[in-house]
């Protein structure tokens, strides 16, 4: 435990209130990780702001006691951003959950961090709005968090992943200070700073207010379920949905041995086990254009040899289809105590190759491995379900993610779609990027966060040389995971 | 880099770990419970939410971390709602790892305090024999005409006060009689069932067990209520007090295994609830016993009821009791009832399905929180301003009617059955 | 240029060709003689390394249509132009990706992705506006409604920064989070934190149907509420109001248009277009017009009044519209509005310091009272009177300071252009 707990303790709670410090051990065991439990780490504390000022204060006590920080959400992240440093301070964000501002007339709205996403769209549903980027854990997920990754969902390959909803922020500096970033009609004059903190994993600064666009909700959905023989049928139907000017809300794969274990388990869909797998296409817009558009993507799916074309008829059945799709995380998860949802993106028409290449990785190194994704961005989310007990099968779990993500950027893609890289990529970025373009983004996160003390080794690996050779050039970067 | 789990070895015993142990596994880590979580919500603790309660018990199991004071704290700050459970894409049962915690709890005595004490008294001493209760309510039922109770609350400590500020008025001596033992079907006869009347509900809800009786009757179904039924245990579970809740499960399975009916109707979601998990304490003896339980809005909308003939002029919000929607995932069901009564409108508001912070004598251990977790359920019933609030459970009823009181809300609080009941003596 | 021996040093480390003298060119004030213009990424990287070295600093120029745009320098010493930097590496019909050269005309772009049955989502003004000053200036026209802003349209960059290093951010994927979106900082950086040289560009569909329709409007002011419900219907690519005299320019010899003009363009499935031009055509009796009218909107939305006179862009909410127009009437400014986009344009004649210091003050007025932010798009040096054209201010600019202090330690790249002096 790092020098002076104590005194940093009591400085934090004349800081930020006593109710809102835990230190307990017990109570910091359960913030070990956040929704990657693979990596772990032990904060000295955590606290609970209710507001700027005292994001503020805790940043400063923070800093007086030369202790890193990390802002947390609700922990659903997938790339261990919300881990905590050892010694370090966990600012969660949940109680600043209030929805400040709905603006109908401009669509805007302005929220606190730890407002969750789902009830975003619930407060704008009145006006006839919603809020657009739906990531799969959109009932738990904060709008903070969701800056930090700039998370995307089913519906980004119409909408956009959270930068494109995103006007402006409030944003506690890494020394405390306050900034004001983008306004709400529109970019500030200079640098896109928002672009530029929206995915940036917490370590430019804690986000303390968001300002987003929210859209109309559509005036009429269409959602068909496709079955397949095979998954190459199902993604060549993405290609030709493409490739044939519609742009549908979501195009999304289910794999066969997804099918498999989601009809094994309690979230049977009826799917037909011999199915291949199965693709699901959400369209939205003026009822009018979408009649048509259901018939051309029938006749694509019928010419890529679709054994089964069903059109929702009404809501009920529409949750059904997508039931199919949403229960596959739950059923991965009956198969074993741990879970590993990864994330990778390809060339959208490169999916089928590198699919089997996937699954064939999975196969080698005897994991349960299987696949549901986002056709449509060629974003695929392999599972992997593994005992974080077994040494043995964590060690192979991890090198199949690699070869993964070797996988994937030999097929002109990237090593994450919309979990972020986190602890958990962050020594594959390599595969991607060389020095210089990792120096570039070391700059910008230096003029934000110059000693590293905001969310320290995460997203850019640690230049070996410079950590053997003199330990304090980069201040807090050695003190996790090294 | 990633970190191997260090306890890779058997479990720490005696933590009940062979049956808890292996299901907090189930947990992902997803955290898609934690918004439904109350406590969650109020405190914005990871600690006190699902899935760190879960990895709480896990990390003792594992040996981890000690059953000290945060667990304890956690498995009884908990309101036993089960939002999580619906919540959950992994199927984790966390009222039963709940339960199991709470029994590790109580059987290291780790647990003390007037709350401990007063809980116990209630739930081994008072519930399981209904006469002594029935004579506790009604010296407290004289006591309150008599204004006794007022005369006497300046001396009573302030626990005592608070409990005496929980307690509903309460009914007549008529409203209290016991139901008969055989009700006959009324029209075409289309079964026979029994019906559960549970432990509080003749004291405090007699005339909602009254109601369903006659409703049940006029679709065409013999009541069967028999007198030696008792207390379901659900109360004694949820308290960790294993031994006793089993005990009275068996004595109720062997007194409903006496007579051959299509089901046995539960007109309280806590009871039921407990009810159908009566083979986990009981094994095979407790299956059948459980495999007959039927929520009564269940139960009437599966067989379909007769429309009523009267007409009901209102504005209706249905509020999900935990344990019927989380528990026993019926949700459609008595919206559906409701819906069939002629005049009435549901209306829904924002919040039906989170917990309104009854949770047995929760109000009592832990009054602030069960106070932040009302007002959330009222400032949602305010918005909708319903003339009838209707939910099926004991312990809702009492505190949504103490609640919309305080609050000064103008609806009637009904059990929905009473207005079903209501829509059918309207009629004719 | 600081002398003869530096044109000559310039010329031997980079070669004959990719070092021109000219007849100067004047940028805000300063006269520059000599363009650097390198032939590939590498050459662009040694130009770079040769201009740091010897601290000389660069004007980074595209198509030259933007050069107005910005404070005046503070030091500049040659213009670095991408117009060699030319061609499409990749357009892939299947995936809708294309990989192209920063110096690349956005009309041959369009042109060549339409070829393939895709649209380019980016419709910058100026004749010979190329891709990277697009990018660099997020240059946005009428269709920007539709398309959204050009950052939305940027997969990946390769950018040479002012030391010459060479880097890349982003990759040629539709979705992707690996590591900080450098991307977006580089996007309408104006070229200060280094020179694109090549980008990734998500490319769209291309519509069924489009149609440009043309309505009357009954006054700039009344116009806008229904012009701002219309541009939120889906389907609705463009939507422009301009007043009476740019009408006469954007749609000539047209009637009705004594009160101003609005042009809508639809673009999508056909049955869709279709409806919504009966729609349009009896709520605001909206007629059929030519693709014509809409590049004419684009190149007003260019231009700056001539002789002399100012162009200002105010960005304002929906709702305050209204109240950002008047301030730019009051000082005689032609508008055009995208009430979609929440952008209006004012063009001011300027006959004297005074009119330029009303329009001004016109600037800032329309900027607050529309809730938003307001900039000088054009304007001769002496109209800009030492005011930041981009109207930056407050603390955050010690931020993008920061940012540029380390991406371009020695200035070389438009020190004193952009933002608050960056």
């Amino acid at each position: 435990m790092h020098a002076g707990t104590a005194g940093l303790v009591d400085a934090l709670r004349a800081a930020v209130g006593r109710d809102a410090c835990l230190c307990r051990p017990e109570e910091l065991f359960v913030y070990e990780c956040d929704g990657l439990t693979m990596h772990t780490g032990r904060p000295a504390a955590v606290v609970l702001p209710s507001d700027t000022a005292a994001v503020q204060r805790a940043v400063r006590t923070c800093r007086d006691f030369g202790v890193p920080f990390v802002p947390r959400g609700a922990g659903t992240g997938l790339s261990g951003g919300a881990l905590a440093p050892d010694g370090g301070v966990v600012i969660e964000c949940s109680r600043m959950n209030r929805v400040l501002e709905l603006d109908p007339a401009n669509r805007i709205a302005v929220v606190q961090p730890g407002v969750v996403n789902a009830d975003l769209s619930k407060a704008a549903a009145p006006h006839g709005l919603y809020y657009a980027p739906d990531p799969s854990s959109q009932q738990a997920c904060t709008i903070g968090g969701n800056v930090a990754e700039n998370s995307g969902g089913p519906h980004t390959l119409k909408y956009g992943t959270t930068t494109n909803h995103v006007l402006a922020l409030e944003l506690v500096l890494p020394d405390g200070e306050r900034a004001r970033l983008g306004t709400r009609a529109g970019p500030a004059a200079g640098y896109d700073l928002v672009g530029a903190v929206v995915g940036s994993e917490g370590t430019l600064g804690i986000v303390t207010e968001v300002t987003v666009r929210l859209e109309a909700l559509p005036e009429h959905v269409e959602t068909l379920l496709l079955i397949f023989r095979d998954v190459v049928s199902a993604c060549r139907t993405v290609g030709d949905v493409i490739r044939s000017g519609l742009t549908p809300s979501a195009l999304e794969i289910v794999d066969q041995r997804t099918v498999a274990a989601i009809e094994d388990s309690v979230y049977a869909a009826g799917l037909p086990r011999d199915a291949g797998a199965v693709l699901i296409v959400e369209l939205d817009g003026p009822a009018l254009a979408l009649g048509p558009q259901v018939e051309r993507i029938r006749e694509m799916a019928r010419s890529r040899g679709a054994t089964r074309v069903d059109v929702a008829r009404d809501d009920a059945e529409r949750a059904r289809f997508w039931r199919a799709r949403k229960g596959a995380f739950g059923a991965m998860g009956r198969l074993a105590p741990d879970l590993y949802v990864h994330d990778a993106v390809v060339p959208r028409t490169r999916l089928p190759e590198v699919l089997e290449a996937v699954c064939a990785i999975g196969d080698r190194y005897g994991l349960k491995l299987s696949n549901v994704f986002h056709a449509g961005d060629g974003n695929l989310h392999p599972n992997i379900s593994f005992d974080r007990r077994d040494p043995d099968e964590l060690e192979r779990v991890v090198a199949a993610g690699e070869e993964i993500l070797r996988v994937c950027v030999e097929a002109g893609g990237v090593i994450t779609g919309e979990h972020g890289i986190g602890t958990e990529k962050r020594d594959y970025m390599g595969l991607l990027f060389d020095d210089a373009d990792l120096d570039a983004m070391r700059r910008l996160r230096d003029a934000f966060n110059p000693d590293g003390a905001c969310n320290p080794g995460k997203i850019i690996p640690t230049p070996r040389f410079c950590a053997e050779s003199n330990p304090k050039a980069r201040g807090y970067e050695r003190v996790p995971f090294e | 880099m990633p970190t191997p789990l260090q306890t890779a070895g058997p479990p720490h015993g005696g933590f009940r770990a062979e049956a808890l142990y292996p299901q907090t596994l189930d947990c992902v880590h997803c955290g898609l419970c934690l918004s439904a979580c109350p406590t969650y919500v109020e405190t914005g603790r990871e600690t006190s939410s699902p899935r760190g309660r879960v990895y709480l018990m896990r990390g003792v199991a594992e040996g981890r971390i000690p059953l000290g004071e945060v667990v304890v704290e956690e498995a009884y700050l908990c309101l036993g709602c089960r939002a999580c459970e619906t919540a959950c894409p992994s199927g984790v049962r966390f009222g039963a790892l709940l339960e199991l915690t709470r029994a590790e709890i109580e059987g290291r005595g780790l647990r003390r305090g007037l709350a401990k004490r007063v809980e116990a008294f209630a739930l081994t001493t008072l519930l399981p024999h209904p006469r002594r209760l029935r004579r506790l309510v009604s010296l407290l039922g004289i006591a309150q005409r008599l204004r006794l109770d007022r005369l006497a609350l300046p001396f009573l400590p302030a626990r005592l006060r608070e409990v005496h500020a929980q307690l509903p008025p309460i009914p007549s001596r008529a409203e209290r009689r016991a139901l008969p033992e055989r009700i006959p079907a009324e029209g075409e006869r289309r079964g026979r069932v029994q019906l559960f009347v549970g432990c509080v509900m003749p004291e405090l809800f007699g005339a909602a067990n009254a109601a369903t009786a006659r409703v049940l009757a006029r679709n065409g179904f013999e009541v069967v209520v028999p007198r030696d039924q008792g207390c379901c245990g659900a109360l004694q579970a949820h308290a960790g007090l294993d031994a006793c809740a089993r005990k009275l499960a068996r004595a109720n399975a062997e007194c409903f295994a006496r007579e051959d009916a299509d089901a046995l109707v539960v007109n309280s979601a806590g009871c039921s609830a407990a009810m159908r998990q009566a083979s986990e304490w009981l094994g095979a003896e407790g299956a059948a016993y459980a495999d007959t339980v039927r929520d009564v809005a269940e139960f009437l909308d599966a067989v379909g009821v007769r429309p009523p003939g009267g007409r009901i002029e209102a504005r209706v919000c249905y509020d999900d009791p935990c344990h019927l929607v989380h528990g026993q995932g019926v949700r459609d069901a008595p919206r559906r009832l409701l819906a069939q009564i002629p005049g009435v409108e549901l209306v829904p508001h924002a919040d039906p399905e989170a917990c309104c912070g009854a949770a047995g004598i929760y109000n009592l251990t832990h009054p602030e929180m069960a106070r932040a977790v009302l007002e959330r359920k009222l400032a949602a019933l305010r918005a909708a301003d319903p003339d009838v609030i209707a939910t099926g459970n004991p312990g809702c009823l009492l505190q949504i009617a103490r609640g919309a009181a305080r609050a000064g809300l103008r609806a009637r609080i009904v059990h929905p059955i009473e207005l079903l009941d209501e829509a059918y003596r309207a009629g004719g | 240029m600081k002398g003869r021996a530096e044109l000559e040093a310039l010329r031997a480390a980079l070669g004959a060709r990719a070092v021109r003298a000219h007849t100067p060119i004047e940028v805000d004030g300063v006269a520059l003689g000599v363009t650097v213009a390198p032939a590939d990424a590498d050459s662009l990287s040694a130009a770079l390394q040769a201009l740091s070295q010897r601290r000389l600093a660069a004007v980074v120029r595209g198509g030259g249509t933007r050069l107005g745009f910005g404070n005046p320098p503070r030091r500049a010493d040659v213009l670095l132009s991408t117009e060699r930097l030319t061609g499409i590496d990749v357009l892939d019909a299947e995936d809708g990706v294309a990989q192209v050269w920063a110096g690349t005309p956005v009309a041959a772009l369009r042109e060549a992705t339409r070829a393939r049955g895709w649209e380019l989502a980016l419709d910058p003004p100026g004749e010979g506006s190329t891709l990277g000053g697009t990018l660099a200036s997020a240059a946005t026209g009428p269709r920007s409604l539709g398309f959204g802003p050009p950052r939305d349209s940027v997969l990946g960059l390769s950018v040479v920064l002012a030391s010459g290093t060479r880097t890349r951010c982003g990759g040629r994927v539709v979705k992707n989070v690996t590591g900080y979106d450098l991307a977006k900082l580089y996007t309408g950086s104006f070229g200060t934190l280094g020179v694109i040289s090549r980008a990734w560009l998500r490319l769209r569909p291309r519509p069924e149907r489009e149609l440009v329709l043309r309505a009357p409007a009954r006054g700039l002011a009344k116009t806008l509420e229904r012009g701002v419900a219309w541009a939120r219907r889906p389907g609705v690519r463009a939507l422009a109001i301009v007043d009476a005299e740019l009408a006469a320019r954007v749609d000539p010899g047209s009637r009705g248009a004594e009160e101003g003009l609005v042009l809508i363009e639809l673009a999508g499935d056909a049955p869709v277009v279709e409806r919504d031009a009966e729609r349009l055509a009896r709520e605001l009796r909206a007629e059929a017009t030519s693709e014509r009218a809409l590049e004419r909107v684009r190149e007003v939305q260019g231009s700056t009044p001539r002789p002399s006179g100012m162009r200002v862009r105010v960005s304002a909410l929906a709702s305050r519209l209204a109240a950002a127009l008047e301030p730019l009437a009051r000082v005689g400014a032609q508008l055009l509005v995208y009430p979609g986009q929440g952008l209006v344009y004012g063009f001011v004649p300027l006959a004297s310091a005074n009119d330029a210091a009303a329009a001004r003050a016109a600037l800032r007025e329309s900027a607050r009272a529309g809730d938003g932010t307001g900039c000088i798009e054009d304007a001769p040096s002496w109209a800009k009177h030492g005011d930041d054209v981009f109207g930056a201010s407050g603390p955050e600019l010690a931020l993008m300071r920061s940012i540029k202090r380390r991406f371009d330690p020695e200035g070389v790249l438009n020190p004193g252009r952009f933002a608050g002096g960056l």
